[in-house]
């Protein structure tokens, strides 16, 4: 298992560089039930599969690829472009004990983000008008299509760490891989909270380092280090040319959407910062007092903001109002104003939890259709028995039915009722009682059709 | 198929409460199920049954009972979904 998000990750491994890994994974993917969550570059990627359907992959990729190498060699490592070796350090170090312990005791676990007196809460920028188009002169195209209008299906990210001219500002290699396994950590959580298919990265990175002295009193701290990285990859300066590299991103990678996110040592207005609705997300590595073993959350609390999710911790101002997201939903998770201060939310603490409003932001798909089998029991001879099932969530119509498994011709078996509980007001629990009409025990199957939203 | 809420309302504590709606056409194949509205964990709050009217050759009323099974009010959706 990589990192603390209960997902089951193997590391897929190519050896040309034209033959790219993630497009075969995705290729024969459905044979092993598997799903590409992370790319860096065409040799390296990162799989969610079954652990016992890794032998099931390893065997429907082509020959030069591997899963879940047990050693890579030397000579293998210099062949990697810098995103390919920092991708497979990243899922190296998420792999390692040293990085189980970190998580098991991450500083500040579950603490509301503006509720932890040695560390500020992570911030947002809303932008109150779209960046503007970078100049003609930088010969970028632009369109005007959202680059992250929901979190869904693939999303490129241009990874850009900003150094500076002293060794205060630069990034050794163990930073570097941090800040690479703690940005696939949180990505690997949010983008696996999709109901239907877990969202695929597709990450691009860059170390660039500038040579702006650092300027704590500059009247804008970002453009201090940021314009000059954005010209040294070809962009112009301002937002404008994070935008023009973020479409060019998606243009590349062949994504649906993409942003650019920024970590860096210099002064910043704030630790860590995003534009709602992107393009950009701005962290810096020490992470003020939530520390680089938190950086995974605020990098998901962050790229939520990218994706449209507003803050829900109190000092934030939020109000249970609003339009906000892909669905135009109220921010009804508030800490000011939802019953109770609400319920544990990457947007409102330091938790891998998720509210029932976030995934409305986001532009999750919400309640897609689908049949299934809840839970098998027996009944006893005429007798009745009761189960419940819960965290239902509440905007999804469902529809329960039982049937016998055990056959019996001749009289009907059983007969159901459900009773309805609203646990919360995001969620449902549904109680079936079932009731055996025969002399003998009978087993049951209750299934449940979800057949929409409200 | 299409899924909506006809109604909202209220049944007092431990009350049973019916309600109809009318001219659905006849071949649409339509489910009924209650929800309650305001938040009450610990136990079921709603017991539901629907009984069916044949008004005329195509047109179909339901009756909807909903009881309340705490000793408080409930508010409650009643929800349907046309599967055809």
């Amino acid at each position: 298992m990589a990192g603390d998000v209960d997902v089951h990750e193997e590391l897929v491994l190519g050896q040309a560089a034209d033959e790219g890994v993630a497009a075969s994974l995705a290729s024969v993917a459905s044979q092993a039930n598997a799903h590409v969550l992370h790319s860096y570059g065409p040799r390296v990627a990162v799989a969610q599969v079954d652990p016992t359907d890794a032998s099931v992959l390893a065997e429907a990729l082509p020959g030069d690829m591997t899963v879940a190498p047990a050693r890579v060699t030397k000579s293998a490592r210099r062949t990697l472009s810098d995103t390919e070796e920092l991708g497979l350090a990243a899922f190296e170090l998420r792999t390692s004990d040293r990085y189980a312990e970190a998580k098991a005791n991450r500083p500040f676990a579950g603490v509301l983000w503006d509720g932890a007196a040695e560390a500020s809460p992570p911030g947002c920028a809303e932008l109150a008008t779209a960046p503007a188009p970078a100049p003609s002169g930088d010969a970028l195209s632009h369109v005007t299509a959202p680059l992250s209008a929901r979190l869904s299906g693939s999303v490129a990210v241009g990874l850009v760490i900003v150094e500076g001219p002293t060794t205060a500002l630069q990034f050794d290699a163990t930073e570097r891989a941090k800040v690479v396994a703690e940005t696939q950590n949180g990505a690997t959580w949010l983008g696996g909270r999709h109901p239907v298919q877990p969202v695929t990265w597709r990450w691009d990175i860059d170390i660039i380092r500038v040579d702006a002295p650092p300027d704590p009193h500059a009247a804008d701290l970002e453009a201090l280090w940021r314009d000059p990285a954005m010209a040294a990859l070809g962009y112009g300066p301002g937002l404008g040319g994070v935008q023009a590299y973020a479409e060019d991103l998606r243009h590349q990678q062949g994504s649906d959407w993409a942003y650019v996110t920024f970590f860096t040592k210099y002064p910043t207005g704030w630790f860590a910062y995003a534009s709602i609705g992107g393009p950009r997300l701005v962290m810096q590595y020490d992470n003020d007092g939530w520390g680089p073993d938190n950086i995974d959350r605020v990098f998901a609390h962050e790229t939520g903001h990218i994706f449209n999710a507003p803050d829900e911790y109190a000092s934030s101002n939020c109000n249970c109002g609003g339009s906000w997201g892909y669905y135009g939903k109220p921010n009804a998770n508030c800490a000011t104003c939802a019953s109770g201060g609400g319920v544990p939310c990457i947007m409102k603490a330091n938790t891998w939890d998720m509210c029932p409003s976030t995934p409305y932001h986001l532009g999750f798909p919400i309640c897609p259709g689908r049949l299934g089998v809840q839970f098998r029991g027996n009944v006893a001879a005429s007798s009745t028995r009761r189960w419940f099932t819960h965290s239902w969530p509440a905007d999804c119509h469902v529809v329960w039915s039982v049937v016998p498994t055990t056959v019996r011709a001749g009289a009907a078996q059983i007969r159901w009722d459900v009773h309805v509980e609203r646990a919360s007001s995001g969620y449902i629990t549904y109680w079936i009682s079932i009731t055996n009409l025969t002399t003998v025990p009978c087993d049951v199957e209750a299934r449940y059709a979800v057949l929409g939203s409200t | 198929m299409r899924v909506g809420v006809q109604h909202r309302g209220q049944v007092n504590a431990s009350a049973t409460e019916r309600v109809f709606t009318y001219n659905w056409p006849a071949d649409w194949h339509v489910l009924w199920y209650v929800t309650p509205t305001n938040p009450r964990s610990g136990a079921p709050q709603i017991d539901f049954d629907t009984e069916v009217e044949r008004a005329s050759a195509d047109r179909i009323t339901y009756w909807i009972m909903i009881r309340n099974l705490t000793n408080q009010p409930v508010d409650y959706e009643l929800r349907y979904a046309v599967l055809n």
